[in-house]
């Protein structure tokens, strides 16, 4: 019997202020599911580029719409323009959460979409974050780079890359 | 990139245990040093109707019981509210009852329960409660940064009948 989900890639890092993987999408999945296991001493959402031939995207077309409960509130909001997607899980201090992220059709030449699932502040108050993600050009794309935030601050952990197979 | 054997199955089935009738369900030295995130399916009902399925954390045959927290949102209708507790008993939750003779569908993954950090988990639940069917998307942690070896289920109230399913994802 066939297996559904398989393993294409794992990445293991230490204080680096960025990981980028190449080549791991291609025409051979349409869906992925990307952990993500990191902390940083800055406490950041970790944020996500698409990368085609070695070079990230780094264009104002992604999108997002995120939900976010703390304690009785949920709040939520939508962005446009982003050089980036944010909220790509979170890299705190010391803390490895569970990050579950899936993405759909980035190889594909159509609009790649993801949704991002964790679990922040793990150590302290706990929070439920949910983001929708897209992007507004249909390009393909081979890889992607994850960075701990927006300021020169550092990540360790790792992240490993699942393909559903069709 | 660290390139694996892509041939490698990426979702592993570890475990699984029934029970007809039973206060909870336990199934040790499910999580080891091997995998680092777990997926859970449940197929449980309850004995008491619209009543959760839930975990508890065990090592070494003894259940821990309190040391837990959560943060929820549910979407019903057009409402979206949030609850979150600092001092809880339930590891995670995994499950529900519409009726005592329905199980709801439930996602839920569990991070690092066998190393020592905190664990970790995200649950979806399609809630059938009241006529209606709710959005719940449920956050839980562990208090402290204890190594589990496995879980026990259980309900909020009542006895549970069913199975339960574990996987591993696999690291290399």
């Amino acid at each position: 019997m066939a297996t559904g989900l398989k393993l294409l890639s794992r990445d293991s890092f230490t204080t680096v202020t960025s990981v980028s993987l190449d080549n791991v999408f291609s025409s051979s999945y349409k869906q992925y599911k990307i952990v993500t296991d990191v902390d940083s001493g800055n406490n950041e959402n970790v944020l996500f580029r698409l990368r085609a031939s070695g070079t990230d995207n780094s264009s104002g077309n992604y999108r997002r719409t995120y939900l976010v409960g703390t304690s009785t509130s949920v709040v939520g909001a939508n962005e446009s323009s982003q050089t980036v997607w944010s909220g790509f899980g979170r890299a705190e201090s010391g803390v490895r959460q569970c990050n579950i992220t899936e993405v759909l059709n980035p190889f594909q030449s159509t609009n790649t979409t993801a949704y991002s699932f964790f679990v922040p502040s793990a150590s302290g108050n706990l929070e439920v974050i949910s983001v929708a993600y897209d992007i507004t050009v249909s390009t393909s794309y081979d890889g992607f780079t994850i960075a701990p935030g927006f300021s020169a601050s550092t990540f360790s952990g790792t992240v490993q890359v699942y393909g559903y197979v069709i | 990139m660290a390139q694996v054997n892509s041939d490698k199955n990426g979702l592993v089935f570890i475990a699984k245990n029934s029970g007809t009738g039973v206060a909870s369900i336990d199934i040790d030295n499910c999580f080891s040093s091997k995998y680092t995130q777990y997926r859970i399916i449940t197929d449980v009902i309850t004995s008491v109707a619209f009543r959760g399925v839930n975990a508890q954390y065990r090592s070494g045959g003894v259940t821990t019981i309190t040391g837990y927290k959560y943060q929820y949102m549910i979407g019903s209708t057009t409402v979206v509210v949030g609850a979150r507790s600092l001092s809880e008993i339930w590891a995670a939750y995994i499950g529900g009852t519409k009726s005592t003779d329905t199980s709801e569908i439930v996602l839920t993954e569990i991070r690092n329960p066998f190393q020592t950090q905190y664990t970790t988990a995200i649950s979806f639940l399609a809630q059938q409660s009241n006529g209606t069917i709710n959005s719940d998307v449920f956050t839980t942690s562990t208090s402290a940064t204890t190594s589990f070896d496995g879980i026990r289920i259980l309900a909020e109230t009542g006895n549970i009948t069913g199975t339960v399913y574990i996987y591993g994802y696999v690291n290399s």
